[in-house]
């Protein structure tokens, strides 16, 4: 195994891959092909694609063995170069400095022949920039560390060289932790209802029919025997508590599947967190790549006393990607989870002290529109069942509590450099991101924003997430809502010239 | 063509500049578009449904006046609110009727710049700008009807100078 490290060195010979590289992109494209075929093969609809499919499988051992022979890198000192292509040649340079992420990804598979995934991103990419399929595990880790010691833009003098190398963790879930995460978060109903989806998919009517007759059953089950209201309520109740503790406990389960073991490093200035039971995933990136910040703390979390952090990076990849740093401190305490960010902000004060309120009137712009609905629900539901709709009423005070709640917790701060914004009721959100690396100030004022003289500021990041809350400030006093742009625009300007936060 | 002021007119002392009065008739043309559609739309359903072809050619005319009408009449009226402002922070533009929009794109971190212009800009000697930037949401301010010479006078002022250090990303 030593001597094939050796060969990822800066200035060496031109490599190839690992020798069984060409099982895995064989594996790899037969996934995307398996499924379709495996589908044709048991609904039985495709009698003569079967061979077609034979046919395809064998191109496909060629295209990936082609794959393998016309794949060769080289590293040398200022970058990777990657050569391949049998009929479009390409060759691509890919320079240290501009990987954000060098992403280790090892299947259960990977791991009996003790080769792994490596990939390169870059910022902004759709793609990532350089994908080897399969290096040798020795190998991996030896490209790994050059990236890491290149990575670095100072001079490199022996003493930073050797601060390079040494990490240390900053965070580590044994698997209590882990159980937690699982807890709280709920994959398990994500699991079931793609489960379901995929099931209606394929065979829509036997799972009508299923659900029907588990239903059925049921109904004839509390008739036979004679259970009566109550008795139906506290079986229902019975079945909703067992549905929920089995989710949870499927949820626990991938946890482990996927988060155990995770460990968060830093090595000089690139952070690196690896995770996984059956398949390790390994992914590293620079700390001044984190674009933004988003930590969450839903009702669950607040029960088990802990909290979630999320980063946004510049690759866009990396959004619906589960192999990239994204979940950079899954669960931690709020306590843990403040020295982290301190930690990895230096010069920031977190937890932030001075939030400032919004609007006075923001909860009656959260209190409107679900009043609105609760109005149009009592009215359908008195029209079809009479006065008993008039109970659909009882939402205006729910609505009311949360839209109070709501504004009362919603804010924002802008702090050393940092601006933050926080907003939730039952699953509370902040957001917040290094004034420098905000790329645009959009204000916007609708209608009802024109009304109430209130407007919105929309700050856009990098590689924002879809699937998190923007961060935006909403409901600001127009004026406020100006002199917040003027502020931070002016504080973009003068935050651009600066170096880099020391490491 | 006569209301092209020289570009320097606008640098020296920054204000907000509306859109020239003939971005207002590209805009309503390029708004009257969005009947398109619909008449296709009612052409075929007319066939369908309605006896005789001026029966059919009525009700596309028709569509085309009254949703082309008002294509035109918010096309107008969007250019006509229309401003930008070049200062040195950098680039805004304020557009909007009913969802209104202050933009602001700081000149550091203008990532490049083009400059389009469609076959009716070009009869008016109209040009569309576009500042791509590296964010998300707003990865590119684009905006349309501005004078040539002006999106060109912007285009030069926000190109990003060689040395920028892209600390940002």
């Amino acid at each position: 195994m030593t001597t094939r490290s050796e060969g990822v060195v800066a200035g060496g010979d031109e490599r190839r891959l690992h020798p069984w590289s060409w099982l895995f992109v064989l594996i790899q494209q037969l996934k995307s092909f398996a499924l379709p075929l495996l589908v044709l093969l048991f609904t039985g609809r495709g009698n003569s694609w079967e061979l077609w499919g034979l046919v395809g499988a064998g191109a496909l051992v060629l295209v990936s063995l082609g794959q393998y022979f016309t794949f060769r890198f080289r590293v040398d000192d200022e970058g990777i170069v990657i050569r391949k292509g049998l009929l479009q040649k390409s060759l691509r340079h890919i320079p240290f400095q501009r990987i954000h992420n060098v992403a280790l990804h090892q299947t259960l598979l990977h791991r009996v022949f003790k080769v792994a995934e490596v990939r390169l991103e870059s910022a902004g990419g759709m793609q990532a920039e350089g994908e080897m399929r399969v290096l040798s595990l020795a190998d991996a880790h030896a490209l790994e560390r050059l990236v890491r010691s290149h990575g670095r833009e100072a001079t490199p003098d022996v003493s930073a060289a050797a601060a390079a190398q040494e990490s240390h963790t900053l965070l580590e879930l044994p698997t209590s932790e882990v159980v937690r995460l699982g807890l709280i978060s709920n994959r398990g109903m994500l699991l079931v209802a793609a489960a379901f989806g995929i099931a209606a998919q394929t065979a829509g009517e036997q799972v009508g029919d299923a659900i029907e007759y588990v239903a059925d059953h049921a109904v004839g089950w509390t008739r036979a025997y004679e259970l009566g209201v109550a008795g139906t309520v506290l079986a229902a109740v019975v079945m909703l508590v067992f549905a929920v503790v089995a989710l949870r406990l499927l949820s626990v389960l991938l946890a482990l599947l996927q988060y155990h073991g995770f460990v968060l490093t830093e090595t000089g200035r690139r952070l690196s967190a690896q995770r996984g039971l059956l398949t390790r995933l390994r992914a590293s990136m620079p700390r001044s790549r984190i674009q933004a910040w988003s930590l969450r703390e839903s009702l669950t979390h607040r029960w088990l006393g802990r909290q979630g952090l999320r980063v946004d990076s510049a690759s866009m990849e990396t959004a619906n990607d589960n192999r990239s740093l994204r979940d950079l401190a899954p669960v931690a305490t709020p306590a843990a989870m403040a020295g982290l960010i301190r930690h990895l902000l230096p010069g920031h004060a977190w937890p932030l002290a001075q939030w400032r309120p919004l609007h006075p009137r923001a909860w009656r712009r959260q209190f409107a529109f679900p009043a609105l609905f609760a109005f149009a629900l009592t009215g359908v539901l008195t029209w079809l069942n009479g006065p008993w709709g008039l109970a659909a009423l009882a939402l205006l005070p729910v609505f009311a509590l949360r839209a109070v709640v709501w504004a009362r917790h919603a804010g924002y701060s802008v702090e050393g450099g940092l601006v933050a914004v926080r907003e939730g009721w039952l699953d509370k959100r902040w957001r917040f991101a290094e004034v420098r690396k905000l790329q645009s100030l959009t204000l916007g004022q609708s209608p009802f924003d024109r009304r109430h003289g209130m407007a919105s500021l929309l700050m856009d990041t990098v590689g924002a997430s879809p699937f998190e809350p923007p961060l935006r400030v909403r409901y600001l006093p127009e004026a406020e809502a100006r002199a917040l742009r003027d502020q931070l625009a002016a504080a973009m300007e003068a935050a651009a010239t600066p170096a880099r936060t020391p490491a | 063509m006569n209301d092209a002021p020289l570009p320097s007119a606008w640098t020296a002392a920054p204000e907000w500049q509306p859109l020239p009065p003939r971005a207002s008739t590209v805009a309503a043309i390029v708004g009257s578009f969005t009947a398109i559609p619909f008449c296709i739309g009612i052409g075929v359903l007319g066939t369908a449904v309605l006896d005789g072809w001026p029966a059919r050619l009525g009700a596309v005319l028709a569509i085309f006046v009254l949703v082309g009408g008002l294509g035109a009449l918010v096309g107008r009226a969007r250019a006509r609110r229309t401003h930008w402002l070049l200062d040195d922070r950098g680039l805004q533009v304020r557009r909007g009727l009913v969802w209104k929009h202050e933009l602001l794109v700081p000149r550091s971190r203008v990532q490049h710049l083009d400059i389009e212009r469609g076959p009716i800009e070009r009869r008016f000697g109209l040009a569309t700008l576009v500042v791509h930037t590296a964010g998300t949401r707003l990865h590119a301010l684009r905006q349309p009807g501005l004078r040539d010479a002006d999106a060109l006078a912007l285009r030069d002022a926000l190109l990003p100078e060689a040395d920028r250090d892209d600390d940002s990303l």
